[in-house]
């Protein structure tokens, strides 16, 4: 036997059962193209320890995620984690006791003096539940009982890239799959028009911070998983339409001809990419149709224009963004991505912060109400907050009216809403310097497993065999938080 | 042959009554030939009881044979029962053997058992020899003998099942509050539910009692059940969690297992300490031991409780048959046979695929056909799907008249009417005929508050959801979009403005004043430019206030030179694309130290001349002239351009000039342009002579530059520099 020929072997022996499945599905040759939906139910398997895809496990509490991602790290105390001691306290210097071991990015590592620093905002007490938001926030103030705070949300990173990659993936290195290709992977998609997972970028006016397709790879998992970014210009897929000459069926001819000598590549060299990629030119193909459909806001009332506030009129803002998040999830798109850059408050913060969360404020919660009224915030779980917290010493020198705040890993505070978790709710506690948890940690693992268990999903069990080992979300950590679970 | 059947029945008794004597005493020192035998006891005994029981029962139809019928029967069910009770009683001795009973119950259900073998025995004895004659007799003597098999049953279902089996004691029922103590009243319900049954006071299987705390806490044959903290090393949580086909997983195959609740509960509480007096409150909340206060049971759950359904699933080919492109129906979970159906993409909405469903018709909970194009025709193909609990016909084309189609739906619990036009008589005579629906979406229809309040308060158990009701707020609409990619118009371009709202209107001036809402200039459409101008411009629209205004500098160029000839000689730096660097439609961009840029045409310390060539006589009103003001690099505005054009002679005459005021202050990057009206006439040839300033002026002395700590160089007395964009003719 050649060695090329040996190699051909190997490879197929090599074909892992997922991607059987995955053949299964997609129907060799050009006859089931591109379903990404699993229309067989693979239950009653040989191992329990193996998954249906394409279907949750469990009745799931959450059809969809919208993660509002606030890149740059916002800061807790001036937005959720009211901290009256720091006002008191502002210029004293963090007792040593509070600090303890943490370690401290280079930024500040060489400061000789750390002087607490109290909000520049008020916050006040919103709703039945009397949580404590801050006055830039006004409008998720307006629907504190939807939303559920944690204000003890920690981190293993110091830094933004392996933060963020850590809060997307669950390793701070790259390259492993991100949350929305997990459940792309494990769900499948519900519209079989769209990607399962799709990411929008939109940035603020304050101190930037870069993000990267690292963050919404699909890593070892087939590239359908992937994170399919929208532009943020008026087209928001772009080379979408047919160019000039080229009509439907023609397009179709190509694309069939196209998937024909894709599987007969396939059946050669036996790798699922290829696969993957015959879905992915039907996907665009299907696109063609659905995408208008959603960039069309004739349909949206006025009031709902309102809602989000005239900004969601001119693309790429994250206004615009959040309103296009919404149509995405109600067309079935598992888990939809936001990043909005411009949290990274260094230096004058009062200022930079507040001009980012007016470019939030209003949409976020927008968002949250229209899909409560759509009947969807039961089904819809909405993330909103950073990779990490800030300090609550002052970067810099200190002065009483203009600040900045550092990297925090310990302690920092996100809020979720529908989906399943406590509505109307406060979890954890930092203490009165908000600088450690003190009750109820929820650790990046643990916030994850519990995503993914209102997903239907038990965080053990969606695993993928990569290099030998097993790989998951959480990959050896994380317990799901009944507390967050309404 | 009669005879020969009683005679043997009689030695298989006697035969029987030896063995059971036989192991009666000895039974100690045996060792178990055939131990499944002792298995058989539990199917066995039925036997016996089955044909006691007849014994009695047979004599509610005396009347209705012959008495000699009626006694051969009854003589052949006793040997029967006699027989099968021997049997009975000798298995059971045999499974006795097995260890893990507990020995003064199992020594009261022996002798009982053996009892009933001897009552039969002497019963029949007697019997046949004839003792036992007329009605009462034997009728005594078989209600005794059911008597005896009840005790007898009793005591063994009491070893099987656990004694608490038939009355089990009530305080299962107990709720939970924060307060119940975690051990005993959560984890104990489950280990006397699902362990104790085989661990108990009677029957200590693996040596293990788990009947009281003291027991539970001694463990069994492989040490002690549980290890606070440490799951791994817990036998308790090691056994539970092992698969189900593990020899020594438990409860062991066939008994009832434990739901996944439960395990994770035991599982919790061994972590977090296997506290015998810990209540909920006193573990932390993120433990989530809160989880099981419930109103009435320990059995609510992490994991949702699925509702169950009375339905089979569909077919995978069915649900495979239904699922199209723009259609998905999938189950609900992969343990559920409820299906959920959503539609997509209204453009290709097929009624076709609609009326598919009927395949999965019983099984359909859940469709959502919002937004598709469906009539009020279309609504009756959803009759069939009679266990339809969500159904979303949000900006449908319904009106309500469809709606009664959906009274066959009695399941319907929630319905979406948002964006569609029903009417509010529909809709309550529908509701009345639904009982089961506890959820509307209604807003965004013609229903008015009024008639939203009415049928509030003629439905008040439903939920009624209003949507977002606006605040009385006063928003400023964005600014008009500007289409053009090209600030620079050519020949034939209008400047178009567009707005992702429909019936906005843009106001707008072009003379730099600043438009309002009141201003004569309006337009939804194209503005034509005809030269140079700036455009101020905002949007309106009833119920919001304008917006915010938006200035553009844009240029128009009519006439289109043919060829453009530098008559002096640019920087090299920036010699861009030439001449046509002045023709090129492409506005100037900020550029860079060190970064070439192809958008300006720049001269230093020469002026500037190039002559236009037109291939015929144009009719020129003026020309533009846009340039980079940057004075403190030394980029400054000409001091005066005179333009000049031949006439039929080959003369040059001056048909403009302009003196373009000299900057005051140091300023960075300012594109600008300015307007010169030529002598009206028709031209075909134009020189333009731009000046350079000679010598800049003084306040442009060396500053120290504090951000970057450098020094910027003194300019002042040096030649200044020109930057050309683009030269438009109109």
């Amino acid at each position: 036997m050649s060695l090329k020929e040996n190699e051909f072997l190997k490879n197929q022996l090599n074909i892992t059962r997922r991607h059987f499945f995955g053949q299964a599905v997609a129907g060799i040759g050009g006859l089931a193209l591109g379903s990404l939906l699993v229309p067989e139910i693979w239950k009653g398997d040989e191992s329990s320890s193996t998954l249906p895809l394409g279907v949750a496990q469990f009745a799931p509490k959450a059809k969809r995620v919208i993660y509002l991602c606030q890149n740059g790290a916002p800061s807790q105390y001036e937005s959720f984690d009211y901290k009256p001691t720091l006002v008191k306290r502002s210029g004293e210097e963090l007792p040593e006791s509070i600090r303890g071991s943490q370690r401290l990015t280079g930024m500040t590592a060489n400061q000789d003096k750390f002087p607490l620093m109290g909000s520049f905002y008020d916050f006040k007490q919103y709703g039945k539940s009397g949580t404590w938001i801050s006055d830039i926030f006004p409008n998720i103030g307006s629907i504190a009982d939807d939303i559920c705070v944690i204000r003890t949300m920690n981190t293993d990173a110091i830094n933004h890239d392996p933060a963020l990659t850590f809060l997307q993936t669950g390793a701070q290195v790259g390259n492993r799959p991100s949350m929305g290709a997990w459940m792309s992977y494990g769900l499948g998609s519900e519209n079989k028009n769209l990607p399962a997972f799709c990411v929008l970028l939109s940035r603020g006016r304050g101190n930037g911070q870069g993000v990267y397709s690292k963050l919404w790879t699909n890593g070892f998992l087939d590239s359908t998983h992937q994170g399919v970014v929208f532009s943020s210009s008026e087209d928001p897929i772009l080379y979408l339409n047919d160019s000039d000459g080229i009509d439907k069926a023609a397009r179709r001819r190509m694309l069939d001809e196209l998937a024909e000598l894709n599987s007969l590549g396939f059946q050669e060299n036996g790798d699922p990419e290829v696969q993957a990629k015959i879905q992915q030119y039907e996907m665009a193909y299907r696109m063609q149709t659905a995408v208008p459909e959603l960039t069309d806001l004739s349909k949206e009332p006025d009031h709902i224009i309102k809602m989000y506030g005239p900004d969601c009129l001119v693309p790429g803002t994250y206004a615009a963004n959040a309103l296009l998040a919404r149509k995405l999830s109600e067309s079935g798109v598992r888990f939809v991505q936001l990043y909005h850059q411009g949290w990274d408050s260094h230096g004058n913060l009062p200022k930079e912060m507040a001009l980012q969360a007016q470019d939030v404020d209003r949409s976020s919660a927008a968002l949250i109400t229209d899909l409560k009224q759509r009947g969807l915030l039961d089904e819809t779980l909405v993330i909103w907050g950073g990779e990490f917290g800030r300090t609550n010493y002052c970067q810099g020198t200190y002065t009483k009216d203009n600040y900045g705040r550092d990297h925090h890993p310990r302690a920092y505070s996100i809020f979720m809403a529908g989906g399943g978790v406590k509505a109307g709710s406060v979890y954890g506690e930092t203490d009165e310097f908000g600088y450690n948890v003190v009750k109820d940690p929820v650790h990046i693992h643990d916030f994850h497993a519990t995503v993914q268990h209102l997903m239907g999903i038990n965080h053990e069990q969606l695993t993928f065999k990569h290099l030998g080992r097993r790989y998951r979300l959480t990959d050896i950590a994380g317990k799901v938080l009944p507390g967050l679970i309404a | 042959m009669q005879i020969k059947l009683y005679a043997s029945l009689t030695n298989l008794l006697i035969f029987l009554q030896g063995v059971l004597i036989f192991v009666l005493i000895f039974q100690n020192q045996l060792v178990l030939p055939l131990p499944f035998l002792g298995r058989l006891h539990p199917l066995i005994l039925h036997l016996p009881i089955g044909f006691g029981c007849l014994l009695g029962f047979l004599f509610l139809v005396k009347g209705q044979v012959s008495s000699l019928e009626f006694y051969k029967i009854f003589r052949f069910l006793l040997y029967l029962t006699s027989i099968f009770s021997a049997i009975s009683a000798l298995f059971g001795l045999f499974l006795s053997l097995e260890t893990g009973y507990d020995t003064e119950l199992i020594q009261f259900h022996q002798w009982l058992g053996i009892a009933v073998n001897g009552y039969y025995v002497l019963f029949l004895f007697l019997f046949e020899k004839n003792q036992v004659i007329g009605f009462w007799k034997s009728f005594l003597g078989s209600v005794l003998g059911i008597v005896l098999l009840f005790f007898a049953g009793h005591g063994g279902a009491n070893l099987t099942h656990g004694e608490d089996f038939l009355f089990p004691s009530a305080d299962q029922q107990v709720s939970i509050t924060s307060k119940s103590i975690v051990f005993k009243d959560l984890v104990q319900p489950i280990l006397k539910n699902k362990c104790e049954s085989c661990h108990n006071d009677q029957k200590t299987k693996g040596q293990l009692n788990m009947s009281s705390v003291e027991k539970m806490l001694k463990g069994g044959k492989n040490g002690p059940l549980w290890k606070a903290g440490d799951v791994v090393k817990s036998h308790l949580i090691h056994r539970i969690e092992l698969p189900m086909d593990a020899k020594v997983h438990m409860p062991p195959k066939g008994k009832s297992q434990l739901t996944e609740n439960e395990i994770l509960l035991l599982r919790l509480w061994v972590q977090s300490g296997a506290s015998l007096d810990k209540s909920i409150q006193d573990y932390p909340a993120q433990l989530g031991f809160s989880k099981w206060i419930s109103s009435s049971n320990a059995s609510s759950s992490l994991t949702p409780v699925e509702k169950n359904y009375d339905f089979s699933s569909a077919s995978e080919s069915d649900i495979a048959s239904v699922n199209t492109p723009f259609c998905s129906v999938r189950p609900i979970s992969s343990s559920s046979p409820a299906l959920e159906a959503e539609f997509f993409v209204a453009k290709k909405f097929d009624v076709k695929t609609l009326e598919n469903l009927s395949k999965v018709a019983t099984q359909l909970t859940a469709l959502n056909i919002a937004k598709m194009p469906i009539k009020d025709s279309d609504v009756k193909l959803m009759a069939k799907f009679i266990h339809l609990e969500r159904l979303n016909l949000n900006f449908t084309d319904i009106s309500g008249k469809g709606l009664m189609e959906l009274i066959p739906c009695q399941n319907l619990n929630s319905l979406s009417l948002a964006g569609t036009k029903i009417q509010e008589a529909d809709l309550v005579q529908f509701l009345k005929k639904m009982g089961t629906i506890n959820e509307v979406f209604i807003w965004n229809t013609n229903l008015n508050a009024t008639q939203i309040s009415q049928v509030k308060q003629l439905f008040p158990k439903i939920k009624w959801n209003e949507g977002y009701v606006p605040k009385n707020e006063q928003l400023a609409i964005n600014p008009p979009i500007l289409v053009n990619e090209n600030l620079i118009l050519k020949p034939s371009e209008n400047l178009l403005f567009k707005h992702t709202l429909k019936g906005v209107d843009f106001h707008y001036s072009l003379n730099d004043s600043t438009p309002d809402s009141l201003g004569k200039l309006v337009t939804r459409g194209p503005i034509q430019i005809n030269q140079f101008t700036k455009v101020k411009i905002l949007a309106t629209k009833a119920g919001w206030l304008a917006s915010k205004m938006l200035e553009l500098k844009v240029f128009k160029s009519r006439f289109v030179p043919d060829s453009v000839l530098l008559l002096t000689e640019p920087e090299p730096k920036f010699s861009a694309q030439g001449a046509y660097t002045l023709k090129n439609f492409i506005s100037g961009a900020r550029y860079t130290k060190g970064v070439p840029n192809h958008t300006w045409l720049g001269f230093r310390g020469v002026d500037f001349e190039a002559e236009f060539i037109f291939r015929k006589d144009n009719l020129i009103n003026g020309l533009t002239y846009s340039y980079l003001e940057k004075t403190d690099e030394g980029v400054f505005p000409p001091t005066e351009i005179v333009v000049l054009a031949v006439d039929k002679k080959g003369n040059w005459n001056k048909i403009g000039y302009f003196r373009p005021e000299v900057p005051k202050n140091r300023n960075g990057f300012s594109n600008k342009a300015i307007n010169i009206p030529l002598l009206q006439g028709n031209y075909s040839k134009i020189r333009i002579q731009a000046k350079s300033v000679k010598s800049l002026p003084k306040y442009l002395i060396k500053v120290e530059n504090k951000i970057e700590k450098k020094e910027v160089f003194d300019l002042a007395g040096q030649p200044g520099k020109l930057r050309l964009d683009e030269i438009l003719f109109y």
